[in-house]
């Protein structure tokens, strides 16, 4: 793989203690992506994979270890650094698509570069490139409770592209979805990987890990198997 | 539309789409901002600002010499003759001046003005660095018919016209020329209302005589003042005053008796910046009101809060999501400082129409008797002041926002469904503010009730004198040369005697069934006192200083005061001017300790000589705190003073108007004028007028400190609920009984109630008396009316959590399920 490394997880564990009882989520998990990689994160329900998403989205913190993304070590940021990174190189899709319903589409998907400070001029033509990528454009003064699962979920993706970002970081998109537009989403995901995006995906339907490039396998917090996946070069 | 943008926008929408929020906030912030900014005008007129007409104020000292008589009775002892003495005595540290007013009433042109008079020595102006605005200068020049007038005066009688200058004027029959027009003096202090239409007589201090009669305190100078000559200069201490007067009371009193009376009696020396006398209990009052209405935006800052807090948990998640998608933290307060500003905006515009409603209300709720009414005004500071309230609190609810959310963990809230433990996170906040609102209220509740207690006793106190159904009438006399004859005159057999007999029997003869009970200078209930002090013949030791009070016919039963032995003086008596005396209880048993009443009775007096008194009754003490209980001899000598007023009773009912009885009286007596009539019950009234509204107030302030509590109480109560309600619900549909329920909820707010409650009894208790310190106004600390108002507060706690509480649990639980 003549690929730049992308994001470098190194002995990452995270624990969450409440009163006398800790428990750990993740217990020295490391691994690395490459530019233009499908990974797919896999594991039974409680194994620690969406709590290492939420590390690799700099949502979270992790107990020890260390993580970088485009060459940046991530472990003594300050608040107002990981807001920054996440804003610039990351887009995340969450499980729940997380839309403000009180903001139109255009709106919902126009918020990271507005706190970019991007001209008014520059977001319109970026915020219409991506809903046309996610074939939503007509809908872009629609309110989120106005659209479905499935489009509320392309919007949610459009919010990740818009910003151009490194990593495109996805939790379970299909996990509130029906069959028709689980297949939809992760045909655009997979279009979007070849042209070019990163994506880390967390999935529990073995169906769709077949999209990916690379599968992880977690179990109880630890990484216990990563395999190349057929047809992906 | 910017971020920026649509947030004001936001703003603007939600005072209409959410006004549970808005209108709290514009109702109870704007309110209550209401109060501190009209609090805030009262202080920048009063303390910061340069006082008007009295551009010298930072070099002036007021100084105050008074003779005690035991309690809090005194009398003034400068003269301009004592003036004018220390003046040259002390010139190395000054110049000295002195200055008196009283409110009268001036005829121009067929036109009444109330007005000030200024009776003023003839550096005045250049003490108090008076600006003369036309015409000739104020100074020992001045002529004795020469007056000056204010500027409000010149405007309003002679058109702000230069031709004022020179013209006649005619003041109580005589005639006056206007010599100058001086700026509003405003900044005197006086028992008097100042006005701004106002009239100058100046005096040459240096011509001034001394004590030529036995008489303290006849021409006492109200307001004596000293301009420091350099910034350095330090006024004479107490000693050196005393040791100055002295030596005036050895080289200038000539009247024996007066000597002898002054060198023996206390003297009491004070000095004081000029305008911290001027305040005097004002400057408390203000300070007072201050810590009162800071108390009271804290608290409902803190309501606010509250409910701010609870909306912005809402929306938790909405921030949340725009954290990961980057935004700054920073950036989303801003935010939310701009979408909250527009409530913000319109709650200030409300406090400051509403603080412009007080201050011109201020009249009526002080009884004009705060200084410099007129000059309080929503001026530059006031505004300032306000901005910065606005602001400040605008900038704390904004930063607030983010408060719930951990952003080192946003996973927590983005995944959060409301429904379990992650909600009910620890508000550690919203309890500290619990615990603070309880504190606060305890203690403002605290001062604002025993204030209260305070007004309530003086407002309701024992005067000694029933009202019942008695009247005043109060002449004026105009004919001063006649008065100075009559003053001259004694009083058994003379004209004035046979005047007030007259006006007696026309009285009794025009208004059927009335009776006059007593003529003197002021009425019953007048703080104008004549005061003796003679040696007792019996013990040459002692010194007897005594009130001396006249009497009427049937003055002691018709007032409701009782004898404790003898009688009353008889009419017959009294035309026959019998040297007989009714004595109080105090004055019996100074003069005769261990002595019976009934065998004091027939004794002469021990003093008088061969016109000594024989003791005919013995009554009650009667009297207020300010007159001190000093003893009272009553007799049938009426001392002259500028006014004369009658005392009639009426028979039930029976109710007399100035109208009707003034043409008849005026024509009947043309050297007299009718000025008043009014009944007992309403002058008593009018000097209680402003205990009374003191009293309404605290009520009002007390009231509102609970109804705040409660409402804060009640919101976070709420909150705790709604944190609770899936939890809640579970537990009704497992079976749950409701006052199981109650007490699941109680139990936490209980712990905060006592936590709150046991703050605020400290700080009641150890605050009020540091306060009390500083606040001379506040009463002594009672710890009964503390008790009592914590019961009452734990009272008011415990509705406010129970009564959301029920709410809440009277639900049906499976509604309650569905709505989560």
């Amino acid at each position: 793989m003549n690929s730049k490394l992308l994001v470098n997880v190194d002995n990452i564990t995270k624990s969450y203690r409440n009163k006398q009882i800790e428990t750990k989520a993740l217990k020295g998990v490391s691994l690395s992506i490459y530019e233009g990689e499908f990974v797919a994160i896999t594991g039974p329900s409680g194994c620690g994979k969406s709590t290492l998403l939420s590390i690799m989205g700099l949502m979270d913190t992790a107990t020890s270890g260390h993580y970088s993304i485009s060459d940046i070590n991530t472990q003594q940021l300050k608040i107002d650094q990981r807001t920054m990174i996440r804003n610039k190189h990351i887009g995340f899709v969450f499980q729940s698509f997380n839309l403000i319903d009180n903001m139109t589409v255009f709106d919902n998907i126009a918020l990271i570069l507005e706190h970019r400070k991007t001209p008014a001029s520059e977001i319109k033509s970026r915020v219409e490139t991506v809903l046309t990528q996610v074939d939503m454009l007509a809908r872009q003064h629609y309110h989120p409770n106005q659209l479905s699962g499935g489009q509320q979920q392309r919007i949610a993706i459009a919010r990740a592209l818009v910003g151009n970002p490194d990593l495109i970081l996805v939790d379970e998109p299909t996990g509130n979805l029906d069959t028709v537009n689980g297949d939809k989403v992760m045909a655009l995901l997979e279009q979007l990987n070849t042209n070019g995006a990163t994506i880390v995906m967390v999935t529990h339907d073995s169906r769709y890990v077949r999209c990916a490039s690379r599968q992880i396998q977690l179990l109880d917090g630890e990484v216990i198997t990563e395999k190349r996946l057929e047809g992906v070069a | 539309m910017s971020l920026e943008t649509k947030a004001l926008s936001r703003g603007i929408k939600r005072i209409f789409a959410i006004p549970r929020l808005s209108l709290s906030l514009i109702i109870a912030l704007g309110s209550t901002l209401g109060a501190v900014l009209c609090v805030i005008a009262i202080a920048s007129a009063l303390i910061v600002k340069p006082l008007p007409g009295v551009s010298n104020s930072h070099q002036l000292q007021a100084i105050k010499m008074d003779v005690s008589f035991g309690g809090a009775l005194t009398i003034p002892v400068f003269t301009p003759h004592i003036v004018n003495h220390a003046s040259t005595y002390f010139k190395d540290v000054g110049e000295w001046a002195a200055i008196n007013a009283s409110k009268k009433q001036i005829t121009l042109d067929e036109i009444d003005y109330a007005t000030t008079y200024f009776t003023a020595s003839s550096n005045i102006t250049d003490v108090l660095g008076t600006k003369l605005l036309r015409g000739q200068a104020v100074d020992s020049n001045a002529e004795k018919d020469q007056v000056w007038i204010s500027n409000s005066l010149w405007k309003s009688a002679f058109s702000g016209l230069d031709s004022t200058i020179g013209k006649s004027i005619i003041i109580q029959e005589k005639t006056y020329i206007i010599a100058g027009i001086l700026e509003d003096v405003l900044a005197i202090k006086s028992s008097q209302e100042l006005l701004a239409q106002q009239v100058w007589f100046i005096s040459n201090y240096e011509k001034a005589v001394g004590f030529t009669d036995g008489r303290l305190g006849s021409n006492a100078l109200e307001s004596v003042i000293v301009k420091l000559r350099t910034p350095q200069t330090v006024m004479p201490n107490e000693q050196e005053i005393k040791e100055w007067f002295s030596t005036y009371i050895d080289t200038e009193i000539t009247v024996p008796d007066m000597k002898s009376f002054i060198s023996s009696m206390p003297l009491s020396v004070q000095t004081e910046d000029f305008r911290a006398n001027f305040l005097s209990d004002n400057y408390q009052l203000v300070v007072a009101l201050i810590v009162t209405v800071v108390g009271l935006l804290l608290m409902a800052t803190l309501n606010l809060i509250n409910l701010f807090l609870t909306h912005y948990q809402q929306r938790n998640k909405e921030f949340s999501i725009q954290l990961s998608v980057g935004a700054s933290p920073w950036r989303l307060r801003w935010l939310m400082i701009l979408e909250n500003l527009p409530s913000f905006i319109f709650a200030g515009v409300f406090g400051v129409l509403l603080s412009g409603w007080l201050i011109k209300a201020l009249p009526l709720f002080t009884n004009k008797s705060l200084p410099l009414l007129s000059e309080i005004s929503i001026d530059t500071i006031t505004l300032v002041s306000g901005f910065i309230i606005i602001v400040t609190l605008a900038i704390l609810f904004g930063c607030l926002a983010l408060i719930d959310i951990n952003k080192n963990q946003l996973m927590t809230n983005l995944t959060s469904s409301g429904k379990g433990t992650i909600t009910q996170s620890n508000h550690w906040f919203t309890r500290s503010l619990m615990v603070l609102q309880l504190s606060i209220a305890s203690l403002l509740v605290t001062g604002s009730v025993m204030l209260a207690q305070n007004s309530y006793d003086f407002v309701n106190k024992d005067i000694g004198i029933e009202p019942r159904f008695n009247q005043q009438l109060q002449f004026n006399i105009l004919d001063q040369v006649w008065k100075e004859k009559l003053w001259k005159e004694k009083f058994n057999g003379g004209e004035y005697q046979q005047i007030l007999q007259r006006l007696t029997d026309i009285i009794e003869q025009e208004i059927p069934n009335s009776q006059v009970v007593l003529a003197s200078p002021g009425g019953a209930l007048s703080s104008n006192v004549r005061i003796m002090s003679v040696s007792n013949s019996d013990k040459p030791e002692q010194q007897v200083t005594y009130k001396s009070l006249p009497l009427g016919e049937h003055y002691f039963s018709t007032h409701g005061i009782d004898f404790r032995a003898g009688q009353a003086i008889t009419k017959q008596q009294i035309d026959d001017n019998e040297l007989l005396a009714i004595i109080d209880e105090t004055f019996a048993q100074t003069l005769y300790p261990d002595t019976d009443y009934q065998d004091i009775i027939g004794k002469k007096l021990p003093f008088g000589g061969d016109d000594a008194r024989v003791v005919n009754g013995i009554v009650e003490n009667i009297g207020f705190s300010s007159r001190g209980l000093m003893s009272t001899m009553y007799t049938n000598v009426h001392p002259m003073g500028d006014q004369i007023t009658l005392s009639i009773s009426l028979p039930e009912e029976t109710t007399l108007s100035l109208e009707q009885l003034k043409p008849k009286f005026d024509k009947l007596f043309p050297r007299l004028e009718l000025v008043k009539v009014e009944s007992l019950d309403s002058i008593w009234r009018e000097m209680t007028a402003s205990q009374r509204l003191n009293l309404m107030v605290l009520v009002a302030i007390t009231f509102l400190t609970l109804v705040l509590a409660a409402i804060g109480i009640s919101g976070l109560t709420l909150m705790a609920t709604h944190q609770k309600k899936y939890e809640l619900a579970i537990r009704m549909a497992t079976g749950a009984t409701q006052l199981s329920l109650i007490k699941f909820i109680s139990k936490e707010m209980g712990i905060l109630l006592t936590i709150g409650l046991i703050i605020g009894f400290l700080l009641s208790v150890f605050g009020y008396e540091t306060i009390k310190e500083n606040i001379k106004l506040l009463p002594e600390f009672n710890w009964l009316t503390l008790t009592i108002l914590d019961i009452g507060l734990v009272v008011v706690v415990l509705l406010s959590v129970l009564i959301p509480t029920w709410r809440v649990i009277k639900q049906d639980p499976l509604s309650a399920l569905r709505q989560e």
